[in-house]
């Protein structure tokens, strides 16, 4: 089956910086993939290169059978790792912006989710406390139907309650068939559901591969991995 | 998808435009207690240069927010084309834009206690249509202007932001062309339209001949003058077309192939 995403040899710089050095994987479909590392490793300028957000860099990223681009935005559900959503609109507001531009999402779907969430959909968006603005982010991502989702540290400054809620938020909810790529410094909690890892050290991928092999062949959890890979 | 775009970018702007218009028009219904006519019209120059500077500010940081900062991780991963984009705030803006100039209108004619604005509209319509059509231009060229030095600022050339150079050389780009073609071009191309006088004189009413001349240079004796048909310059017109066509083109393009989130 042909990947959902590919990735070859993508270079990006920030002046001198050396952000991304001959990066390159495969996201196959159906597959929960883990883009590991800590903070300015460059998990963020990989996912804002594959979403088209940044434009300059060298290499070669195909989604489905498109570059990053219009068509290729069709088939990404994007969560940002910051707030997102126009802050003056009320949240059913929101709900139907997605609608309007989106022809995959289910709105009916994400008024539920908002309530099992205890999101207010009367309220406005800059009146939700900061937790509750990203349940509202999360659930506008998972009630659409991609074929692959991005998730840019979904978990990050959450507490483990949160986090717990978040995750199974994201198994529930995902479509099937669907591909996630999701980043994330936060291993322990959330390594059962990875089917592969990609681990991102200073730009470069130090390992990569299917959990469950790096897990028999290395004889520690991915956790422990990571923590050695990236131990100060 | 554009419709879609403009219905938030209307409701995004809403409130404040609205807002501003609002004032504007309030403060147009009590001018006149002023009483005195030079207070008034210190009051009345002061409250349109604030009006024009807060209305360029308001537009600058509409486009800016919705594309360049936070709300741009949403705005710019919609599954529309950057034309589309460009063009949705184009379109508000010019709105606005009018909505603004015709509330300046109001507020003259409520600090004047006057519908003299209105009778001369009414006597020259013609040259009314033209001159709308002139300020349609200079907005437009002014608004793409703005866009095309915002975009710029984001652009990254080896990997770094140009920021405020890109924000200068943006600026910069549009009015040196507006410049090159208003005074060298188009002149160039249409020689007969410039004359030399023998006497200082300038005015924007039509001569014995029906002809509008303005005074586009010259010294204590002689005066360049250029001569048109109407009270609408048409080579500043063609100009602002063209520059804000180019500005719109060049947004475009850097947004789609060089702009960078931060």
């Amino acid at each position: 089956m042909n990947p959902i995403l590919q990735v070859r040899q993508v270079n990006k710089r920030y002046g001198k910086v050396a952000a991304l050095s001959g990066v390159s994987f495969d996201v196959a479909p159906g597959r929960i993939v883990g883009l590991l590392g800590p903070n300015g490793s460059g998990k963020t300028t990989l996912i804002k290169i594959i979403c088209g957000l940044t434009s300059d860099y060298e290499g070669v990223v195909v989604i489905g059978d498109n570059p990053p681009g219009l068509a290729a935005k069709r088939e990404i559900a994007y969560l940002p790792d910051r707030e997102s959503l126009p802050d003056w609109l009320k949240v059913k507001d929101v709900l139907r912006y997605f609608a309007d531009f989106y022809d995959d999402f289910d709105i009916a779907r994400a008024a539920e989710m908002l309530v099992s969430l205890k999101v207010d959909a009367e309220k406005r968006v800059k009146a939700l406390s900061k937790g509750m603005k990203e349940k509202l982010q999360l659930a506008l991502v998972m009630c659409r139907r991609p074929k692959l989702y991005i998730l840019d540290e979904p978990i990050a400054g959450v507490d483990p309650a949160a986090r717990d809620l978040i995750m199974r938020t994201i198994l529930q909810n995902f479509h099937e068939g669907a591909s996630i790529l999701l980043s994330t410094h936060i291993i322990s909690d959330v390594e059962a559901l990875f089917d592969d890892v990609i681990f991102l050290k200073d730009g470069e991928i130090a390992l990569a591969g299917p959990a469950e092999d790096i897990r028999a062949r290395e004889g520690k959890s991915i956790d422990q991995l990571f923590r050695e890979v990236f131990a100060c | 998808m554009l419709g879609k775009l403009i219905k938030y970018d209307f409701r995004f702007g809403a409130r404040t435009f609205l807002g501003l218009i609002g004032v504007l028009l309030a403060l147009g219904a009590v001018a006149p207690l002023l009483g005195d006519d030079m207070i008034l019209g210190i009051s009345a120059s002061v409250m349109l240069i604030v009006v024009a500077v807060v209305s360029i500010i308001l537009v600058a940081q509409a486009f800016h927010k919705s594309l360049f900062a936070q709300q741009g991780y949403l705005t710019r991963t919609l599954p529309v084309t950057s034309s589309a984009l460009l063009g949705s705030k184009l379109i508000t803006a010019m709105v606005w834009f009018n909505a603004i100039c015709l509330s300046v209108v109001l507020y003259v004619m409520l600090t004047m206690r006057s519908v003299e604005p209105i009778q001369s509209i009414a006597e020259r319509p013609w040259d009314f249509v033209l001159l709308g059509v002139s300020l349609e231009t200079q907005g437009l060229m002014l608004i793409l202007t703005l866009y095309t030095l915002l975009t710029m600022g984001s652009v990254s050339v080896n990997g770094r932001r140009l920021g405020v150079v890109g924000y200068i050389v943006g600026a910069v780009i549009p009015i040196g062309l507006s410049a090159l073609l208003s005074n060298v071009v188009l002149p160039v191309l249409t020689p007969n339209r410039y004359l030399m006088i023998s006497e200082q004189g300038v005015s924007f009413v039509p001569d014995a001949t029906g002809q509008y001349v303005t005074v586009i240079g010259g010294g204590a004796d002689v005066t360049v003058t250029m001569i048109s048909n109407a009270l609408v310059d048409w080579i500043s017109l063609a100009a602002n077309l063209i520059v804000a066509a180019a500005c719109f083109f060049t947004a475009v393009w850097l947004l789609k192939r060089k702009s960078n989130l931060a």
